[in-house]
């Protein structure tokens, strides 16, 4: 454990590279080099150099978006499957890559190789990330807080109590303690165990639930809203977990294939915004700015308008539909539905 | 500013499972595909360095990676709502004289710049700041009778500025352009013919930051009278580094004159929810809004036998940015055309088809519901 602490330390410090004085070998793993700052992770470089910040050496990286359950993150694998510990489904992250040597820890490196000291093959092994899972871990909404640090996520269990649970920038949990909350007048309630604020709501039979949740973080005053929604609950149409990934797919090469993918992300869309199912909302609103730009490719100046409202609106929905603001969220569905609509018009001309 | 690696996720898993054919070796990528030294600066170059440059009247340069980073979030609000680069009119109405705006590429490259962290990327940060272009040639440059004074508790104000043209005959002008004395702090204006800033004149010509002259649209002129002065409505706001500091400002006129013998622009003054009904075929040539800030305004067109038309909307107005809007090319209504401001006051420039140029004709106004 010590030996773990010490090695992430030193990762983290970016004392930890090796150089293997060998060309890098291609990992067996879909993966994605950044040069980071250690100090400063948020701005990934695409080449060596020196941080526009602090002037630090920027440090090769190597990130990859394995499949991780969520209340057990070591376990990983390469796409979809169930957790071996819990069973739970498991869900897509974004996680720093790098190989270690197994004799001797303090060997690291960001691609494969033969360890230096011993002669073995390098072992892989994954990193968490701020940022790098967006996930909920009690099946509910997750949202981030304005500050860029702080997650929640807003959880409706089936005996009508809602459960607001806090996390830090990696999704750790955090105590509930330090946080206030309340819906209207009514205040959250620690729970017993202190992992989240609790509060009975009468309306959870409701097929439609909607809660706008005001949030003081630690060594704050200011609140911040965030707008939970639970909709078509009798039905069974609860909202999934964030399936964080887009399925993929080839992107269509002509104007009438992008049309009808642009449409169908469109559908998506309502339908993400319409069972408050914000923090998936970027999946359908990206694809479908990505398929109008191709679009505008081959149809020119006649859609170079409408493309542009998408683009705006998908990242609007994208920004908002993170940070839970109901408000915000449907406005920029409005522009969507707008941009759509006159994509469709002059599509036809 | 947080990283979004959510957007990465979805930009990796794009990029090695979709894309990477198209964009080159996963290897290659960044987290953003874009960075700011490549790609981004020469976005702010190009749109915003009027403003935001050193010295400029924005409160920060953009063209310098260490000064805009802190900012990157806020730039992309901005463009997505819209507000920046500031240019009122919706870009689905109208086809407008010197529209600001960047195009869907362009938003998508500044966007995702921010949302996959902001890379700096390699190479120096070349041309650091524009030099300032030189003066254009003017006929005659007048200026402010006196300094105005932003004393160090005062951060914005508007106030009327006279400037004592007084020529010995009348003049026609072709071109009008506010010369700020201290770019820091002038953020617009609006120019009457007349020394006090009338606002129930047409104005004459606007300014705003990163514009040049107001050329009078299609060959027309204003005429300025023999003895008269022109005025300015400036906005003068300090950007946060002049904060509990005074500042001053003298500003200039230049004016360019026309050749020849233009036609006379004539206007009608349309209060909200009033119209007017040309009984001749005219020409709207410029359209100045007004109303309050926040507030959509739309200017609606119907010509005879014909719907309804929007001919100018903004979807939130903002008096900062008040502008004269010239149509390019200029907007033709048949005989019998109801103009009406459904959303808002508008001013409007325009010449009526066949009219003779004068040399030198009187400025017409119409009442709003008048029938010019």
């Amino acid at each position: 454990m010590k030996a773990t602490v010490l090695l992430l330390a030193a990762l983290w410090l970016g004392e930890g590279e090796v150089v293997l004085g060998q060309e890098p070998q291609e990992p067996p793993v879909e993966s994605l080099v950044v040069w980071l700052c250690p100090e400063h992770r948020q701005h990934p470089e695409a080449a060596p150099g020196s941080c526009a910040i602090c002037g630090r050496p920027l440090v090769r990286r190597r990130l990859a978006t394995p499949w991780s359950c969520p209340m057990h993150p070591l376990a990983t694998r390469g796409g979809p499957g169930t957790c071996p510990s819990c069973g739970m489904a498991l869900v897509s992250t974004t996680r720093e890559l790098e190989w270690f040597c197994a004799s001797h820890p303090d060997v690291v490196g960001s691609d494969p190789g033969v360890c230096p000291r011993d002669g073995r093959a390098l072992s892989p092994r994954n990193l968490a990330m701020p940022h790098g899972d967006h996930n909920p871990r009690h099946g509910g909404l997750l949202f981030m807080a304005p500050d860029g640090f702080h997650h929640l996520e807003g959880a409706l269990g089936p005996d009508g109590r809602f459960r607001l649970y806090f996390y830090d920038d990696f999704t750790r949990p955090l105590p509930a303690g330090g946080f206030r909350a309340r819906v209207d007048e009514r205040e959250l309630q620690p729970s017993e165990d202190g992992a989240s604020l609790t509060l009975a709501t009468a309306e959870a039979r409701a097929d439609t639930l909607e809660l706008a949740v005001h949030v003081r973080f630690p060594g704050s005053e200011r609140e911040e809203q965030f707008d939970f929604i639970w909709s078509g609950r009798e039905s069974g149409d609860l909202p999934t977990p964030a399936a964080s990934v887009p399925e993929p797919s080839l992107a269509p090469t002509d104007a009438e294939g992008l049309m009808e993918a642009i449409r169908a992300r469109s559908r998506r869309v309502d339908e993400l915004v319409r069972r408050g199912a914000w923090p998936d909302l970027f999946i359908p609103a990206l694809e479908a700015k990505d398929f109008a730009l191709a679009l505008l490719e081959h149809e020119g100046e006649s859609v170079a308008v409408p493309v542009k409202t998408l683009v705006r609106a998908a990242w609007l929905l994208d920004h908002y539909g993170d940070l839970g603001k109901k408000a915000e969220v449907e406005a920029a569905q409005r522009l969507f539905a707008r941009g759509m609509a006159d994509l469709e018009r002059a599509h036809a001309r | 500013m947080r990283a979004e690696w959510p957007r990465l996720r979805r930009t990796l898993a794009a990029a090695l499972v979709c894309l990477a054919p198209a964009v080159g070796s996963a290897h290659e990528l960044g987290a953003s595909r874009y960075d700011f030294v490549r790609h981004v600066r020469p976005l702010f170059e190009g749109h915003c360095s009027s403003c935001h440059r050193a010295g400029g009247i924005a409160p920060m340069s953009l063209l310098r990676y260490e000064e805009a980073l802190p900012w990157a979030n806020a730039v992309k609000l901005m463009v997505l709502e819209r507000r920046m680069p500031p240019f009122l009119p919706a870009e689905d109405v109208g086809s407008w004289r010197g529209a600001r705006g960047l195009t869907a590429r362009e938003v998508d490259v500044l966007v995702e710049w921010v949302s996959g962290g902001a890379p700096r990327g390699d190479g120096p940060e070349d041309g650091l700041e524009p030099a300032n272009p030189p003066e254009p040639p003017a006929d005659l440059v007048v200026s402010a009778l006196r300094d105005s004074v932003l004393p160090p508790e005062e951060a914005e104000r508007s106030e009327c500025v006279a400037f004592p043209v007084r020529l010995p005959a009348d003049r026609p002008l072709a071109a009008i352009e506010l010369r700020p004395g201290n770019e820091s702090i002038v953020r617009g204006a609006v120019i009457y013919i007349g020394d006090t800033c009338r606002e129930g004149d047409p104005p004459v010509a606007t300014w705003l930051p990163g514009e040049g002259a107001f050329e009078m649209p299609e060959g027309t002129a204003e005429v300025l009278r023999r003895g008269a002065s022109l005025s300015a409505r400036i906005h003068y706001r300090k950007p946060w580094r002049l904060d509990g500091k005074p500042a001053r400002d003298r500003s200039r006129i230049a004016l360019r004159f026309a050749e020849g013998r233009p036609r006379p622009l004539a206007h009608v003054s349309l209060a909200a929810g009033s119209g007017t009904t040309f009984e001749r075929a005219v020409r709207v040539l410029a359209v100045f809004p007004s109303g309050p800030r926040g507030a959509p305004l739309s200017l609606e067109a119907v010509r005879p036998g014909r719907q309804t038309e929007r001919v100018l909307a903004i979807e939130r107005f903002d008096p900062d940015w008040r502008a004269k809007y010239v149509p390019a090319p200029a907007l033709a209504l048949p005989a019998g055309t109801r103009l009406t401001a459904a959303r808002g006051a508008f001013w409007i420039d325009y010449v009526t088809e066949g009219a003779a140029p004068v040399k030198a004709s009187p400025r017409r106004r119409a009442s709003p519901a008048g029938s010019p």
